[in-house]
């Protein structure tokens, strides 16, 4: 080869060389542009600023004048242009498109990218959006937003600038783009169908009547609602865990699972809740966060405290009347026998009447003081002793001399007329000579009462339900089970006390009632 | 919790053999905001009524069984906090009212004179679980009444002295 074909030669490669250069290094630059292009998608999942950035992009990645985006409507199939960078935005916004229309209605129908280098050549053109918006369409590149679930739209760059021609290395960099704008698309549409779910959830919670509070995992506060605001005011709800909303939270946050719990909140609201705790878990079962509801009922507990209050007060008021009668009656002077036994029968309903008061009003607040067990059982026998019986009594109190000074800590009132009560009904079950024994023995840490009779003794079948409150109570106006209901009483105080009662019978030879009480010696 | 608030903790098993114990507790730590010997007086005495129902009411005074109390000092603001675990849960505005009309027998007093001493009263109630009572007490800015240099003031107990039963023999 001569040194000038040589020359020739290395100076065409010296060329290429160059012309590759540059061909790379435009392609550098595309793929930078590209690569932060799609860094911008990811910055935000407000959708309007999303579609923005999308076609901004659109326009600079492949030099055009103008770019458009249009998605399908879902419900309609027809197309809307969502966002349009260029002069005529406003317009184009109105614009809706049916479905397959123009080279946009092409590309999101068949999935497939189209670059059309003069519109006046294709029919599938549609001239009426340039006709609304007087902008003179030359060229069009168009590629399909994809997601997985299929073609949700397309974007379109109009006219190359410089008087350029759209190629497909822009077809390239325009596709690359709306796979990512796709997929974020996706996203900031779930995005936004969360965040309506979550403002309707919080509209609902804000719009009950019941307290809501919502707590995470570390049952910090992180919804409230306006009546649970209402309930606890400002200073309740303020943070730090000594604030009554603080320690409702602290102490709920150990119980760990579902509960009811109620609240008395005395001063200075006084107001009386019924609450619910509701802990929620992940799949792994562990806690993720609680939701406490809380109903106020004053309204409800107030008239029932009302209600309560009233029969307190006037079975209290009409036990000083009998009292008086009784007392009238040991005085002496002519009290005829119907007389006697009015008082008797006044007597015998206003304690039913007291029994049932106490039983409802709950638990029992004992007026617990010290008492020897003797003087108590003595003054139960004594009023025994005072009801006269058709049928001869022999009534014996089994009892040590110590164990009787012993002093335990009870409501001796109500100790006597439990006593009084399970005398009284060994009384009336007897068809014979009655033979009542109470037997006293010391447990160590407790006090055992048995009154053993020989009555009629007690049917298996309802010897269970003898001692149920409810049972007794649903049943109060049936007469056959007066006895009985006063046995629930019985139970109801020897409960209050800390203690019990068992009862063993058997038909036809008797029945013992066994009372066992704590004693709590100073 | 914030940096200027003061804890402080006891317990002890749910019998009334305690109650001084607990009593001493609460004032000294009630004397950290420096309440007037009348309001250290009024707490000794809610202490005593609080604790009674927990050992007692709450409890059966049973051994198995503890109270826990909590005792918190921010500024003049001071938060008692007595927790039993007895689980039974009962209306104190129901006992609160019967009180008010109450003329037989000793007892059923304690729930009043609490809500009538202190500032803030709340009772939490799990059932089956625990009780808790929460009451707030703020330092009173009447001085004046405290001041030995005032003229004798009359002290006014939220209960009558007719209603304390005679001391046993």
């Amino acid at each position: 080869m001569s040194d000038q074909h040589k020359f020739g030669t290395i100076n065409e490669a010296f060329q290429e060389i160059e012309r590759l250069s540059k061909e790379l290094e435009i392609a550098r630059k595309e793929s930078s542009a590209l690569m932060d292009a799609c860094a911008l998608l990811t910055t935000t999942l407000d959708l309007t600023k999303l579609l923005e950035i999308i076609l901004q992009q659109s326009a600079i990645l492949t030099s055009a004048e103008a770019s458009s985006l249009a998605l399908i409507d879902t419900k309609t199939g027809d197309l809307c242009f969502e966002v349009v960078v260029g002069d005529k935005k406003d317009i184009l916004k109105e614009v809706r498109l049916p479905r397959g229309t123009g080279i946009v209605g092409w590309v999101s129908e068949h999935g497939e990218p189209l670059l059309i280098e003069d519109v006046k050549k294709d029919n599938r053109f549609y001239q009426k959006v340039d006709e609304k918006s007087k902008f003179t369409t030359s060229s069009i590149l168009c590629v399909p937003l994809k997601t997985k679930d299929g073609t949700i739209g397309a974007i379109e760059v109009l006219n190359k600038l410089d008087n350029g021609k759209f190629d497909l290395n822009d077809q390239h960099l325009l596709a690359a783009l709306s796979n990512q704008a796709a997929m974020a698309i996706e996203n900031a549409r779930l995005y936004n169908n969360v965040l309506e779910e979550k403002n309707k959830i919080i509209s609902i919670v804000n719009s009950m009547g019941d307290g809501i509070i919502v707590t995470n995992d570390k049952f910090d506060v992180v919804l409230t609602n306006p009546a649970s605001e209402k309930i606890f005011g400002a200073d309740g709800m303020a943070e730090g865990n000594i604030s009554k909303l603080g320690v409702i939270i602290s102490e709920l946050s150990q119980v760990n699972s579902d509960a009811t719990f109620d609240l008395v909140l005395m001063k200075p609201e006084n107001v009386i809740l019924s609450n619910k705790l509701s802990v929620l878990r992940n799949q792994a079962n562990e806690i993720t966060g609680a939701i406490i509801s809380l109903r106020n009922i004053t309204d409800i507990k107030t008239r029932e405290n009302i209600r309560a209050q009233f029969t307190s007060t006037m079975i209290y008021y009409m036990q000083e009347q009998v009292q008086y009668i009784r007392e009238q009656m040991k005085a002496g002077g002519e009290i005829t026998g119907r007389l006697r036994n009015t008082a008797e029968l006044l007597e015998e309903k206003v304690s039913k009447l007291i029994q049932f008061s106490e039983i409802e009003s709950g638990p029992l607040r004992l007026g617990r003081g010290l008492e020897k067990i003797g003087g108590v059982i003595d003054a139960a026998c004594a009023e025994v002793s005072v009801k006269t019986s058709a049928i001869p009594i022999h009534l014996t109190v089994e009892c040590e001399d110590r164990l009787r000074e012993t002093e335990i800590e009870i409501d001796a009132d109500r100790i006597r007329s439990v006593l009084v009560l399970v005398l009284r009904n060994s009384i009336k079950f007897v068809t014979k000579e009655s033979i009542i024994k109470v037997k006293v023995s010391d447990l160590s840490d407790f006090i055992e009462i048995s009154i053993e009779d020989n009555g009629i003794g007690i049917d298996p079948a309802l010897l269970p339900k003898i001692l149920d409150k409810q049972y007794q109570i649903s049943n109060l106006l049936n007469n056959t089970t007066e006895a009985s209901f006063s046995l629930a009483y019985v139970q109801h105080v020897m409960e209050a006390h800390g203690g019990s009662v068992r009862i063993e019978s058997t038909v036809g030879v008797g029945t013992t009632i066994i009372l066992k009480l704590p004693k709590f010696i100073h | 919790m914030s940096a200027t608030q003061e804890v402080h903790e006891l317990k002890v098993t749910a019998t009334l053999r305690h109650i001084e114990k607990v009593k001493e507790f609460v004032v000294e730590v009630a004397k950290k905001i420096n309440f007037s010997p009348i309001e250290l007086f009024q707490i000794e005495l809610v202490v005593d009524e609080a604790y009674a129902n927990a050992a007692d009411h709450g409890s059966e005074c049973s051994r198995d069984k503890e109270v826990h109390v909590k005792c918190i000092v921010e500024g003049e603001r001071l938060t008692i906090i007595i927790k039993d675990f007895g689980g039974k849960p009962f209306n104190p505005d129901f006992f609160e009212r019967i009180a008010d009309k109450k003329t037989w027998g000793i007892g059923g007093r304690g729930i009043k004179i609490i809500k009538e001493i202190m500032d803030e009263v709340m009772y939490f109630f799990v059932t089956g679980k625990s009780t808790t009572l929460y009451m707030v007490k703020q330092k009173s800015n009447e001085e004046e009444k405290d001041d030995p240099r005032a003229a004798p003031t009359t002290v006014h107990l939220p209960f009558s002295l007719d209603d304390i039963p005679p001391i046993p023999d």
